[in-house]
């Protein structure tokens, strides 16, 4: 059996997934060492409505959404250079390149269990990321992303 | 009887001849395996350029094509240097056909 809604599945499984990319951790289970490969077809699509289930509550954030569009656009100049063997295009695929680099690197993301720290020191209480569900923890952070937008000093809290 | 030596027999160009054909045929093979890759780069763009990046399909599809069209670029670069070698082969074996021998 697997998780097929974010109003279930643990935070923690969620975090594994998206750190290593092994479908094993949708199964329900309590240990994970014993649990072959996951990752198939079936499995890629539980994952895909999983993540469909957290843009539909949560949205996509604009630096996301633009660094999407870069790659898209990367993508349609390869295949111009493809079409037209154009050694120029090459140079706009460069640049296309550095500027996706570069917003990845702008975006490093914070390690989950700082995340989780500081959504502790907000609140006040601990967290055991293997009850806490994924709709749970990002309404957690909402809420402090809100708090902090308003209030300008959540930090200080 | 011992067949009869031609003349034309002793020019060094017939020798060529099968590295000739061989060298077209290759490069034919090449010509066509560009098309293909070309083909899936235009289908591979499309798909890319239409999907929604507001949706997790959209996402997937966009990494998903944009990986697809970093490997063809690479295995077009791959056919680009192999058609390179096989016309410079067929220019080294279209002048030696046509050369006599010594």
């Amino acid at each position: 059996m697997t998780y097929n809604s974010i109003e279930v599945m643990p935070v923690w499984n969620w975090n594994k997934i998206h750190e290593t990319g092994d479908l094993k951790y949708l199964v329900i289970a309590d240990n994970y060492k014993d649990i072959e490969g996951q990752n198939n077809e079936e499995t890629a699509n539980i994952w895909l409505d999983l993540y469909q289930q957290y843009i539909d509550e949560f949205g996509i954030n604009n630096n996301f959404k633009r660094f999407m569009q870069k790659k898209q656009q990367l993508a349609a100049k390869i295949a111009e250079y493809i079409a037209s063997g154009d050694k120029f295009k090459l140079n706009k695929i460069n640049i296309l390149e550095i500027d996706i680099k570069g917003m990845v690197d702008e975006k490093e993301p914070q390690k989950f269990g700082e995340v989780v720290a500081g959504v502790e020191k907000f609140f006040g209480f601990q967290i055991d990321s293997k009850a806490l569900t994924v709709q749970k923890y990002y309404n957690y952070i909402k809420y402090i992303e809100s708090n902090v937008k308003a209030h300008g000093q959540a930090g200080k809290k | 009887m011992a067949k009869q030596v031609k003349n034309s027999d002793l020019v060094e160009g017939q020798l060529w001849q099968p590295t000739i054909k061989e060298t077209e045929a290759l490069i034919k093979v090449l010509d066509q395996l560009e098309q293909q890759f070309k083909d899936v780069s235009k289908a591979s763009s499309q798909a890319a350029k239409k999907a929604d990046v507001g949706s997790a399909k959209g996402i997937k599809t966009v990494n998903e094509e944009l990986e697809k069209q970093k490997r063809v670029k690479s295995e077009l670069s791959k056919v680009d240097k192999q058609r390179e070698a096989a016309e410079g082969r067929l220019r080294i074996a279209q002048s030696k056909q046509k050369k006599p021998l010594k």
